[in-house]
């Protein structure tokens, strides 16, 4: 299952920082925005890791300043990272990530199409793009990394239905939400679901956030891709995320002279 | 005069106690890979330590329970207060308490008139439940007790005691615990005052809704916080008693029955129960020759050592009670490592369903004493 309208990526949108990258969730949900610093100083001596690099992540809302749910978003993200990042090819340092959401879908069954994001609702839909701007902005700050890795959402409609990257109204009907990470080895590094599901539910739910992420790429044995620039763009395989964020590297290679 | 010198200890190795503070990756290796494996508490992996509850220990709340798993110990408290809907800024009425007369409907807003025939049954909250939209149960637990040396006493809430406050959150909204008809104060004018020329009308109006402030305080870390903090907020919110209550016209405020026998218990959906699980791998240095191929181990209801030393960690939590054979999963968390994936997930699901067993046989007696 291809998505049907894919996300969008977009490296170095930010001057200054190190790394830097723009996400936006498929059918123009949620757009975030990655700076990263890599490799700072550690601020507080006691956070300092002597074999590997301290991760901090900071996540700020479209509205207001971040709470206690975006400090678990936090962690989640920091938590993933860490999987991935070569953390002892620069020990003592620290990779600050900053997150900033800068746009989000409204929900118009609301009176004035209030914008979501309150303490009380899900943080999965959100957690996704959040996760895929890090790891963009990552790659843009060549942070060293064992593989990349890539997030989608889930959800299950009450009628059993599967929605990759539903809508905000859509994911309001949904009777559970589930938010699956993977490396570009195919290992799953992030899973969480909620709502009310069996686990065959579950396992449709995998499978489906899997082909979304990796999709089903002409993959040597090695897990490479073959980058000669037509079977890519040309997007034989399908729009998966692993393309996506493919395509936004390779403009940033080819195009990034110019800038 | 000879000055009296303490004989050295006898024996020059380290003491055992010592070993989880000097190499804990070392310690976990060394008794995992046995046959058949062992936990340092000589658990097997798969093991879940066994729970102690206590409920309506505390008098001055609405509801209370202590739990104890291991050397954890979460007590917790429920506090019900009035929330007038006069008091709630962005308030919109949207249905009626599901419990009462369908019939007879709370004024609604016309655009929700589709979802009615589906909130009757009240199986489910609607689309838009009360619950989170107005934050009528609200969790919070502290782990600044001075519990464990990495939780300091009296410091801000730390990146743990919020993330777990969080997960708290969402499962409850996701499970939808707490039904919102237990938590809304209805008030029926009488028949008589019934004036349509003046625009009075009979149907029943909703005056205040019961908020729940849940606290819970860690008195001793020990592993696995999110899952003794679920089962004490469980506890005590079945524990829970509210104040028989009603809209007095005339003073046009909310009044409580001091009665205790006026008051109602709370009639939960279900009995979600989580368990967390550690996945330990071994570091290179550790292994050493020992030959194996990335060997790892799924370790159930870590301990406070574990916990510190494995880097993957998760959660599932399922309701079992539902009697169709195959149990619902509400909750499925799993970060921080590689090694887990949807088959070992799978097999969770069976130690999960133990762990629910276990929840639910102490639960019966504990609420079968009080």
């Amino acid at each position: 299952m291809a998505l049907t309208e894919p996300p969008k990526a977009i490296l170095h949108t930010l001057l200054k920082a190190d790394g830097s990258a723009t996400y936006t969730a498929p059918k123009n949900g949620y757009q975030v925005v990655a700076g990263v610093n890599y490799p700072v100083e550690v601020p507080y001596r006691s956070d300092e890791i002597p074999e590997s690099t301290f991760i901090e992540v900071n996540l700020r809302p479209h509205n207001g300043v971040g709470m206690v749910k975006e400090r678990h978003m936090e962690e989640l993200v920091t938590r993933t990272l860490q999987t991935i990042v070569l953390g002892d090819e620069t020990p003592r340092t620290m990779l600050q990530i900053t997150l900033q959401v800068v746009n989000v879908e409204s929900d118009e069954s609301l009176p004035g199409g209030v914008k979501g994001g309150g303490q009380g609702e899900t943080y999965l839909d959100l957690l996704a793009s959040a996760l895929n701007a890090a790891v963009l902005g990552c790659v843009d700050a060549g942070v060293q990394m064992k593989a990349i890795a890539g997030a989608a959402l889930v959800g299950i409609c009450p009628d059993g239905r599967m929605v990759v990257g539903p809508s905000v109204v859509q994911r309001k009907k949904c009777a559970s939400l589930h938010v699956f990470a993977f490396t570009s080895d195919s290992q799953t590094v992030l899973m969480e679901s909620e709502g009310k599901f069996t686990m065959d539910d579950w396992k449709q739910a995998e499978r489906a956030a899997r082909s979304a992420v990796l999709g089903s790429v002409n993959k040597q044995d090695n897990g490479d891709v073959t980058m000669n620039g037509t079977n890519i763009t040309s997007g034989s395989s399908g729009n998966c995320l692993l393309d996506v964020i493919r395509q936004a590297l390779e403009a940033r290679v080819i195009k990034g002279g110019n800038r | 005069m000879p000055s009296i010198i303490s004989p050295l200890s006898p024996d020059p190795s380290v003491p055992a106690s010592a070993m989880p503070l000097i190499s804990p990756n070392a310690l976990l290796y060394a008794h995992l890979k046995q046959s058949p494996p062992r936990r340092p508490s000589s658990r097997t992996p798969s093991e879940p330590r066994p729970i102690q509850l206590n409920v309506g220990s505390l008098a001055h709340c609405n509801g209370s329970s202590l739990v104890k798993i291991g050397a954890t110990t979460i007590v917790c408290g429920v506090r019900a207060e009035i929330l007038p809907v006069t008091e709630i800024p962005s308030f919109r009425i949207t249905k009626a308490g599901a419990s009462y007369t369908p019939t007879a409907p709370v004024v609604r807003d016309t655009r929700y008139q589709g979802d009615t025939e589906k909130d009757n049954k009240e199986e489910d909250e609607g689309e838009y439940s009360p619950i989170s939209l107005y934050n009528l149960v609200v969790p919070n637990i502290e782990l600044a007790t001075g519990c464990s040396p990495r939780h300091p006493a009296n410091a801000a809430p730390s990146t743990e005691a919020q993330s777990i406050s969080q997960r708290l959150l969402s499962l409850l909204h996701t499970s939808q615990l707490v039904r919102s008809s237990d938590l809304e104060i209805i008030y029926t004018p009488p028949a008589q005052a019934e004036d349509l020329e003046l625009g009075i009308d009979t149907d029943p109006q909703l005056k205040a809704y019961w908020t729940l402030y849940v606290d819970m305080m860690c008195i001793s870390h020990g592993g696995s916080v999110f899952d003794a903090a679920w089962l004490a907020l469980y506890a005590a919110l079945k524990d829970t008693i509210i104040p028989k209550s009603w809209w007095d016209a005339d003073l046009e405020q909310v009044l409580c029955s001091a009665e205790v026998a006026d008051a109602r218990k709370l009639s939960l959906r279900g009995i979600p129960v989580p368990s967390s699980f550690g996945v330990f791998v071994p570091e290179k240095r550790v292994l050493g020759q020992d030959g194996h191929q990335d060997p790892y181990w799924v370790l159930m209801d870590t301990d406070g050592f574990e916990e510190e030393a494995c880097a993957e960690t998760g959660c599932i939590t399922v309701d079992a009670g539902g009697g169709k054979g195959s149990s619902l999963i509400l909750r499925i968390e799993k970060n921080g490592g590689s090694n887990v994936g949807v088959e070992e997930m799978v097999n969770m699901v069976t130690l999960a369903e133990r762990r629910w067993q276990q929840w639910k046989t102490v639960l019966d007696a504990a609420l079968s004493n009080s």
